[in-house]
């Protein structure tokens, strides 16, 4: 009897401690996940609907004005393909020459291998902000402030010391029997490289080049200082253009930060096991 | 030159030109031109007189006081948060899963856009979601500007650092928690430990080193606040918001003083490394057992 009595207490005392677990976690998947809902639901509402009290949560009617409203009047629709053709080159490049880099550094040999390593650490002694003076200098200088490659050359510079760090160790725990088989069968290192290794390499490209994405999608104060006209704002900056001192456009803004957020989202939700942090990447928080 | 070398650096000529063109050579002509008076045509050498100039501003003072604040109350919140989801989120329990993408969800989310919303949710009228959730259950009695008010503007953006964070934190001590050998759990509550003992003194020591990779990571984050309150605030009202970095990029970009602007980049570095290094001392002390 009373064997059973203590079964139903541990069942009981059981039951309440995953009742507190789940109420925690959904409390705090709530304060998560509001201010996107906020987002989404204002970018559909009308324009008598936002200023009203008690605000609504849903939109009493839905309407995609806001979203064609951004996309024709601001040149939101400008900021949008800027981003997407900014991030996609500094993609593709940073990938590329990356994994040049972390194959060489992993596998080829060559003098001075050790010295041009440990001169990718120089980076750590960056002074951060202070190195967009020169930038903003040198861009000058070669005739690119406001173009897109005013973005694009330091972006991809920005992207080469962890890419490479990381592909060098992703490289270097492909196990070497391979190469030396194909070395037998008469391959260049070139062909090694390009046939055997990438391959191979996938998931440490695909990790790369989230990361890359991630950046240039959202790099917000390079952007800012190297671009003044409108036709080469890129999203995060041609967003807070909505917002003025004077009025704040809330409809159309709210509609372009869904436009800015969604592409990332969808990335996060399709390539999820890609997203996850290691602490190498850790300087791409910022 | 052998064939063998060449190879080697053709491989790596590109990214080599990339990292010493923007990275590499910034570094150095920073250094440089913190010891000049920079002007658009000519520049002069001024020894440690922009050093000195940043020293004896009460802005770079106010902007110091306030970037340390941020990193007082962000760092530890978000580490905090992190590591009771990353516990929580660890036991074998249904939809965990889902719960870590949804925490994440924030950390992918650009700075531009979650600024924006929460400037949207902040609103100084009675329509903006902070406002009317305070209003109704009575917390307040009229709305509040709380990006306009001095001493209180600070609170919501350090409320978004920590929010936006504490996915990122909490998925990198998940890594962590997961090499917990389970073994030393089923011993301790056989010794009839408790949660909060098992938590203190097997799971805290042995992630330990990881906790203080991440303090030192999320604090050269928060030295490097940036976005966030030039969109919420710009560093108003009347600088009370200002960090390190908005003062830098006006100081830099506006008055187009370089001059202080990198004597000022060459003033924080040292800082910053040297709390770093405190931070990994102490914090990953070497566990035995």
């Amino acid at each position: 009897m009373r064997k059973i009595k203590k079964i139903k207490y541990i069942k009981i005392s059981q039951i309440l401690i995953y009742f507190t677990i789940y109420s925690i976690l959904i409390g705090g998947a709530i304060i998560m996940l509001f201010p996107y809902g906020w987002m989404v639901a204002t970018s559909f509402k009308s324009q008598g609907e936002v200023f009203r009290f008690p605000p609504s949560l849903l939109p009493e009617r839905f309407t995609f004005m806001n979203y064609i409203e951004a996309w024709t009047s601001a040149p939101l629709g400008r900021f949008f393909l800027n981003s997407l053709f900014i991030s996609i080159i500094v993609t593709v490049v940073v990938v590329f020459i990356t994994s040049l880099a972390g194959y060489a550094f992993a596998r080829l040999r060559f003098r001075g291998k050790n010295f041009i390593f440990y001169f990718l650490f120089t980076s750590l002694i960056s002074p951060g902000f202070a190195s967009y003076i020169p930038n903003f200098l040198l861009i000058k200088m070669l005739g690119l402030y406001n173009t897109y490659l005013a973005l694009i050359l330091p972006y991809i510079g920005w992207n080469i010391v962890l890419p490479t760090l990381l592909l060098k160790g992703f490289f270097l725990s492909i196990p070497s029997s391979l190469e030396d088989a194909a070395k037998i069968d008469g391959c260049s290192p070139l062909q090694i490289y390009y046939k055997i290794m990438l391959p191979l390499a996938k998931p440490g490209l695909i990790t790369i080049a989230i990361f890359t994405w991630l950046f240039s999608w959202d790099e917000f104060s390079w952007a800012l200082t190297a671009t003044s006209s409108m036709d080469m704002r890129t999203m995060p900056v041609g967003m807070t253009l909505f917002q003025t001192q004077y009025y704040t456009l809330w409809l159309q803004l709210s509609a372009a930060a869904v436009m800015c957020s969604l592409p990332t989202i969808i990335f996060f939700i399709l390539l999820q096991k890609y997203f996850v942090p290691t602490l190498t990447f850790s300087a791409y928080k910022g | 030159m052998k064939k063998e070398d060449l190879l080697g650096y053709s491989f790596l000529l590109p990214s080599l030109f990339f990292f010493t063109l923007f990275v590499f050579y910034p570094i150095v002509w920073s250094f440089r031109l913190s010891f000049f008076e920079w002007k658009v045509f000519n520049e002069q050498f001024v020894g440690f007189q922009n050093y000195v100039r940043v020293l004896n501003d009460p802005f770079f003072w106010n902007a110091f006081k306030n970037t340390l604040l941020y990193v007082i109350v962000t760092v530890p919140g978000q580490i905090v948060f992190a590591l009771f989801f990353a516990v929580i989120l660890n036991e074998k329990i249904k939809g965990r899963g889902i719960f870590r993408t949804i925490y994440y969800i924030p950390v992918v989310t650009s700075w531009a856009v979650v600024s924006t919303v929460w400037k949207m949710m902040l609103d100084p009228g009675k329509y903006g979601f902070i406002n009317y959730i305070l209003l109704s259950i009575g917390a307040i009695n009229k709305p509040i500007s709380w990006l306009g008010t001095p001493g209180l503007a600070m609170l919501p953006i350090m409320a978004l650092c920590i929010w936006k964070g504490i996915g990122w934190s909490m998925v990198i001590f998940l890594a962590a928690l997961q090499t917990v050998p389970t073994v030393l759990y089923d011993v301790a509550k056989i010794d009839g430990a408790n949660r909060w003992n098992r938590f203190r003194h097997i799971t805290l020591p042995l992630i330990s080193p990881t906790i203080a990779m991440v303090t030192a990571l999320l604090t050269i984050g928060a030295f490097n606040i940036f976005p966030q309150v030039y969109i919420l605030t710009g560093g108003g009202p009347i600088g009370t918001t200002d960090s390190l970095l908005t003062h830098q990029y006006r100081q830099s970009f506006s008055s187009l003083d370089f001059g202080y602007g990198t004597a000022m980049g060459y003033l924080i570095l040292p800082i910053i490394l040297s709390i770093n290094i405190l931070q990994i001392k102490y914090l990953s002390k070497r566990v035995e057992y």
